[in-house]
């Protein structure tokens, strides 16, 4: 893989060193940050690698305003400190028209800041974190310049804890990580759960790494629990599969979207059948678009399967997003593309979806209810959770317009 | 034989050169203005907020790391819990904030105070043991904060954190005006209190270690056996330099929430504490130049590694300086230029490797990791350390005052000698078990004051079992140890600690000589005399006129002692240097600085020339006739005999024999016991 | 009550994955008062090396290649990261050199096992069984069984062969050893190697239960440090009881306080432990010589 990127960036190098006089304008810089490395990151290389595959097929294709977009890519490692340090490299040094990523919420709301304060838009693709897109909410802010193409919390918590009471489960234990991300959710879970009227019977919490889950079981099914929602991220999320196939205890499991990560699936093996979670994207090829991406991303990074598919399919789709409205915008200006944004135009063809008006000044999430399905783990697989959805496979999910 | 008082003074005279500390003070001095000069225009020429705030973050981390290396490089001991401190301090601040909307001078104050008393928390345990195990103790305790700090979400917020606005400096408008440079200006305000954090914990470190507090804590690394010998306690010692160096990482970590205006629990793990290790080492241990550098690498890294083309160009600059380096030492022919070949050839493959890569990021760690065990093998010292090494008019003028110190006459003896027939020393059945060895077996012992008492016996008979039961370092099974000081009654001595004795005044030197090797001859002294300082540390930090007339005052003795030893010439040279005779007189000399009333001497004569033994039995003459009582554990017979005025016999724990020279060397049980019997021989 | 049971047999299993980790801190501490940082990255290098090969030898016969893989990995150790530090002194420099090639070897298993974590297969059926209304699995019993194999296995090697004698001899005394003419240097590689040789071996062991990926080590390393204080450096039998002490610990806090404090009472305790009685609960007190 590194070697043909090499000869592609080889290529490409000389392409635009012949064709410079011609040519003559700069490229457009964006940035793409997320952890390349530690826990977190095969979610970050999915995600860069999906913006990588877009950031490519639009240079093939001639550019954006006739120039080339450079990928700026920056290894946040997952902790705040480095990712703020990242943002200001990005912004004040490399000058980046728009920066795409953040993997963790943790580090979104700590290096968010420098981008709203030198006004250049950030797309987040991957981190779900509720407050992303609040916490440069008007009227504390004249614009917000945080955007989203991932289901944020809110959204994935609802969907978990309604799918749950509507299956007839009245006591819900909540599983979730020590993490920012685990937490958040865990705090969104309980608030939805409140406005319904339930009261989970336990919540309780593990650690990433956590090498036994018989406790947190253990007291979810001596408080009677016959259904457990969970958040975190593939392996421990496995980890909990495993422990309640150990303790020969059988309800069902409603996770957040990291189910879908190959490592859960490895980990879990058939402890993890019949576990669902939200999906944006359930990696088949019902739509030509999907099929390409796919096809795309197998070929060029030599796999057979995508780590973590819904980050890999919303950082592609980021891209394309990024693009139109710097097209829009007719600039690169930073707040004439957060204004394109906010009104985009055209429609955006996505691996997702299909953008129509993904975002407007108030809401800067992509991602609608509708648009979510559940996935579900079936020997090795995610496939739709629903006899419906999986007819309706090819049928493009499109944003509400009344949502939000 | 017996040297007078002039040959010292003519020693001095052809004395080997002093290293020139002068310009070590000077090059110090140029360094601190330039370190001004540079901050305060920095923003002025690079005007971009990324470099500023890369600046900010640089200096913070060095407020910490110059804390830290007084743990490190003063005391020697190794910490993994600092990570910790400076997330305790960065909670501190932001926690204040939260809660009672407390701005960023209360949060400094907090930093340092809350930090301070966790570090003291974290010392009262963890600083009984040392090693590896204090490392561990340490990483145990930056866990249990992490973990804190994530589970104790009604005070900090929990994993979600806590984001601060940005930080008012100085607040104008409560005196209704505007901030007199501007918009403009008023963004510096935080660079500007950074810059005069870093400078003021500049000033403050330099001073604590130049201060009897920094002598402690180099004397408790090099021997601290010895320093509590010397009536410096190595665990209260110790608990004060892990205290200002959580107070200062409390202060790093308080600036860090302000200038990050973002705390999380994760920013404050294991591998941030590995980073402050790594730049203390690479910038040079005990040195105010060796954190700044190390601080700027560890900041900067991340950032270089990011960029595959610098990262090519530096690998090329090393390569070829690996080449260089390599070839002149070829090319000498100096003795370690095969040991050299191995680094050089990794330092020339590293370059093409990197342009073979197409991203380093991948390889990070590794580079990281890389860079540790170069530092650790090649550069134990640092950068400072080794510029040093290779620039003699870097090295740091040995705690400054050269100028010639005029030996004041009252060398010796503050607590005045005794005499009379009470016994000064006396040991009552002492028994000293280990396991189901007996050591000492209700011993008896006496001393006399003003006498010489010799203690002899063949090798194991618990001669230095006793020396150690007396200074401290044993608690006795069973008896008692009591002094008679003074007018009052005897004072008990079993069950105190070492330097509790030690400042009863019982001084002692070692068998294997044990000075504080880096440190001078006259800094060893002052670590003797440290009972004479009555200044705080706050004396020390605010360098007020106590501290300065205490300092001159001590020196001025410690010059005289040394006269009185014969080391006047030799001052300057650190221990180490020394000669092995010169190291036992400078021995004797340290423990004179306590104002012993009892001297205990442990084989001072061990592996001394003719002409060194007769200058110390001189010595020990003149210590006696000064008043001082002294016991001489001794194999040289002649010198035993020559000098004592009553001796006692060990034997297998037992005492065999005692009474005047003469008498205990005709008695036949001393002959058995030296030259052996069939029964002794059959017993071994 | 058997819920009671349920978490002591848990706390058990997760005890003596720590106990077993922890015992190859205290074999290299016996003979050099130095001890591998990474050894979590030498366990994790272990399995995923056993993960590798398993696919072409099966479960059984791939133990003895670890075996062999993690004898070389701690020489390896030693000789990079030990060696030069100790024999100029440098508390700091093994410290530092162990922590470094920790990390190296863990950038390393990234770049080639890759970032995720991925499925030990299990040699042993995956379907608990039951003891009395407790659920255990196959695994976690041999989890338990091959550990103290191990460490008796060690044990006897210590006291019936020459190498092994010279081990315990150098233990109680180098400067009294390297006179009786026992090369003390080797005798150190050799406590690094089998040292390592347990970890790897605890590897594989744990890898089917736990997961197995680069980072697996790190966790388990800290808490198998916090093991082999309170049971003391010096002892085996100290860290089968330590092991033991926070693996139950864990368990029991997770389930009657909370599972958020989960690891706080084995790190206070380690602290108490610290505080009272600095050898650990099994060690012996150390006599200083001046």
């Amino acid at each position: 893989m590194r070697s043909s990127l090499t000869a592609l960036a080889a290529a490409l190098a000389c392409a635009t060193a012949f064709a410079a006089p011609a040519l003559a304008a700069d490229p457009i810089k964006i940035g793409v940050t997320g952890p390349y490395t530690g826990g977190s990151s095969s979610m970050g290389v999915s995600m860069r690698d999906g913006v990588r595959l877009a950031a490519e097929e639009i240079n093939k294709n001639g550019g954006v305003l006739g120039r080339q977009l450079q990928l700026v890519e920056r290894d946040d490692e997952g902790k705040n400190e480095v990712g703020a340090q990242v943002a200001q490299e990005l912004v004040n040094k490399e000058k980046v028209v728009a920066t795409l990523g953040f993997i963790n919420t943790g580090v979104a709301l700590a290096a968010q800041r420098f981008y709203q304060e030198a006004e250049i838009p950030v797309i987040n693709n991957v981190a779900t974190g509720t407050i992303i897109t609040n916490q440069f909410n008007p009227p504390d802010y004249d614009n917000n310049y945080v955007f989203r193409t991932s289901a944020y919390d809110v959204l994935q918590a609802g969907m978990m804890a309604d799918e749950a009471i509507a299956q007839g489960y009245k006591k819900i234990a909540i599983l979730a990580d020590s993490t920012n991300y685990g937490q958040l959710g865990r705090e969104d879970l309980e608030k939805y759960l409140k406005a319904k009227g339930v009261k989970p019977v336990a919540v309780e919490k593990f650690n990433i790494k956590d090498v036994d889950m018989t406790a947190q079981l253990l007291k979810s099914q001596a408080a009677g629990a016959d259904v457990i929602l969970a958040y975190g991220i593939g392996p421990e999320l496995a980890q909990i599969a495993n422990g309640m196939a150990k303790l020969g205890w059988k309800v069902p499991m409603i996770t957040s979207w990291p189910a879908s990560m190959q490592s859960f699936i490895d980990i879990a093996g058939t402890n993890g059948n019949g576990v669902i979670m939200p999906q944006t994207f359930i990696e088949d090829k019902t739509l030509p678009k999907r099929k390409s991406f796919l096809d795309g991303y197998y070929a060029t990074f030599k796999v057979n399967k995508i780590p973590t598919p819904v980050a890999g399919a919303q950082g592609y789709d980021s891209v394309y997003l990024l693009a139109a409205a710097i097209k829009q915008a007719g600039s690169t200006s930073g707040p004439k593309v957060r204004a394109a944004l906010e009104d985009l135009n055209s429609k955006v063809e996505g691996v997702v979806t299909t953008y129509d008006k993904p975002f407007t000044p108030k809401d800067h999430n992509a991602i609608s209810r509708n648009m979510v399905v559940f996935g579900k783990v079936q020997d090795g697989k995610i496939v739709y959770a629903k006899d419906e959805d999986a007819k309706n496979a090819g049928v493009v999910r499109v944003k509400e317009k009344a949502s939000n | 034989m017996a040297q007078p008082a002039s040959a010292p003074a003519l020693a001095r005279q052809t004395a080997p050169p002093v290293p020139q500390a002068g310009l070590g003070r000077f090059v110090g001095l140029l360094g601190a203005v330039c370190l001004v000069v540079f901050l305060a225009a920095f923003p002025h020429v690079v005007t971009s907020q990324y470099y500023i705030h890369l600046l900010v973050v640089i200096a913070i981390y060095a407020i910490l790391i110059l804390g830290l290396d007084i743990v490190v490089g003063y005391t020697g001991q190794v910490s993994l819990g600092h990570a910790g401190l400076f997330g305790i301090g960065a909670y501190a601040a932001a926690v204040l904030f939260l809660k009672f909307k407390l701005g960023l001078w209360v949060g400094l104050v907090a930093g340092i105070g809350v930090t301070a008393a966790f570090g003291l928390l974290l010392a009262i345990p963890a600083l009984r043991v040392s090693g590896p195990y204090l490392a561990m103790v340490t990483l145990a305790f930056g866990t249990i904060i992490q973990i804190f700090i994530n589970e104790m979400t009604d005070l900090t917020n929990g994993p979600l954190g806590i984001t601060l606005p940005p930080a008012r400096v100085l607040d104008f408008s409560l005196i209704g005006m505007q901030a007199p440079w501007g918009a403009a200006g008023r963004k510096l305000e935080f660079y500007y209190l950074v810059c005069a954090c870093l400078l003021a914990t500049i000033v403050v470190v330099n001073r604590v270690v130049r201060s009897p507090f920094g002598r402690a804590f180099e004397a408790l690394r090099d021997s601290p056996i010895a320093c509590d010998c010397m009536g410096v306690s190595v665990y209260r010692y110790k608990v004060y330099a892990f205290v200002i160096s959580a107070a200062l990482a409390g202060l790093a970590g308080a600036l860090f929430a302000w200038s990050e205006r973002y705390v999380a629990p994760n920013s404050y793990g294991f591998e941030l504490t590995v980073l402050f290790l790594l730049a203390v080492t690479m910038g040079g241990r005990k040195s105010r130049a060796g954190p700044l550098i190390g601080a700027a690498i560890i900041v900067m890294m991340p950032n270089i590694l990011a960029d595959i083309s610098l990262v090519r160009i530096m690998a090329g600059i090393i390569a070829a300086l690996a080449v260089v380096v390599v070839g002149l030492a070829f090319l000498r022919r100096k003795d370690n230029r095969m040991s050299l070949l191995i680094p050089g050839a990794l330092c020339l493959a590293f370059f093409p490797a990197t342009l073979a890569m197409e991203s380093v990021t991948d390889f990070r760690l590794t580079v990281f990791g890389l860079m540790i065990l170069f530092v650790v093998y090649y550069l134990p010292d640092g950068i400072v350390g080794f510029l040093r090494e290779k620039l003699p008019f870097l090295r740091p003028s040995h705690t400054g005052a050269t100028q010639e110190l005029a030996a004041s006459g009252d060398a010796l003896i503050r607590q005045g000698g005794r005499s009379g027939a009470d016994p000064l020393l006396k040991v009552e059945r002492a028994v000293m078990q280990f396991g189901g060895l007996k050591a000492l077996n209700e011993v008896d012992l006496a001393v006399r004051p003003g006498t010489i008492h010799g203690l002899i016996g063949p090798n194991g008979s618990g001669k230095s079992t006793m020396m150690n039961v007396l200074t401290g370092i044993y608690k006795p099974t069973a008896g008692g140890v009591s002094l008679a000081t003074g007018t009052d009654a005897a004072r008990r001595l079993d069950g105190r600690t070492p330097s509790e004795i030690a400042l009863s005044g019982v001084a002692r030197t070692f068998q294997n000589v044990q000075l504080f090797r880096e440190m001078t001859a006259l800094e060893n002294v002052l670590v003797g005399l440290h009972h004479s300082f009555q200044g705080t540390l706050f004396d020390a930090i605010l360098g007020t006129p106590r501290r300065r007339r205490e300092e001159r005052e001590a020196r001025a003795r410690a010059m005289a002692i040394l006269d009185f030893v014969g080391l006047g010439s030799l001052a300057q040279v650190e221990a180490r240097n020394l000669p092995y005779g010169k190291q036992r007189l400078l021995e004797i000399g340290r423990a004179l600085a306590l104002d012993p009333v009892l001297l205990l001497l442990d084989e001072p004569a061990a592996g001394l020339t003719a002409p060194d033994i007769a200058e110390l039995t001189a010595i020990i003459r003149k210590i006696r006739d000064a008043g001082i009582t002294v016991i001489l554990i001794e194999h040289h017979m002649d010198v035993v005999m020559g000098l004592c005025d009553r001796v006692s016999v060990l034997d297998f724990g037992h005492k065999i024999a005692e009474g005047g020279a003469r008498e205990v060397q005709s008695d036949p049980k001393v002959i058995e016991a030296y030259l052996g019997s069939p029964v002794a021989d059959a017993a071994e | 009550m058997q819920i009671f049971l349920q978490l002591v047999a848990s706390g058990v299993a997760v005890g003596m994955i720590y106990a077993a980790i922890a015992f190859g801190y205290q074999l290299t501490f016996a003979t050099s008062k130095t001890l591998n940082f990474g050894q979590g990255e030498a366990l994790m290098l272990g399995a995923l090396f056993g993960l590798t090969l398993v696919p072409f030898t099966g479960y059984w016969l791939m133990l003895p290649l670890v075996l062999v893989f993690g004898f070389a990995l701690g020489a390896v150790v030693e000789r990079l990261g030990v060696r030069p530090a100790v024999k100029i002194k440098s508390e700091y420099g093994w410290i530092m050199a162990t922590i470094a090639l920790g990390i190296i070897f863990k950038n390393v298993a990234e770049n080639i096992w890759g970032r995720d974590d991925l499925k030990f297969p299990s040699p042993l059926p995956e379907e608990a069984i039951t003891f009395g209304g407790v659920r255990v699995l196959p695994m976690e019993l041999m989890i338990v069984a091959g550990a103290l194999l191990m460490m008796l296995a060690v044990e006897l090697f210590n006291r019936r062969s020459i190498w092994g004698k010279a081990v315990v001899a150098t233990s109680n005394d180098i400067d009294a050893a390297g006179l009786m003419g026992i090369n003390t240097q080797k005798v150190i590689t050799l406590s690094y190697s089998i040292s390592a040789m347990t970890a790897a071996f605890a590897g594989v062991l744990v890898a089917p239960v736990t997961l197995t990926g680069a980072t697996m080590g790190s966790v388990l390393a800290l808490k198998a440090f916090a093991v082999a204080i309170i049971g003391g450096l010096e002892s085996g039998l100290g860290v089968i009881v330590g092991g033991l002490i926070l693996g139950v610990a864990e368990t029991l806090t997770g389930f009657y306080i909370s599972t958020g404090y989960k690891d706080v009472p084995g790190l206070i305790l380690l602290l108490a432990v610290l505080a009272v009685r600095p050898v650990g609960l099994f060690g012996k007190a150390v006599i200083k010589k001046v």
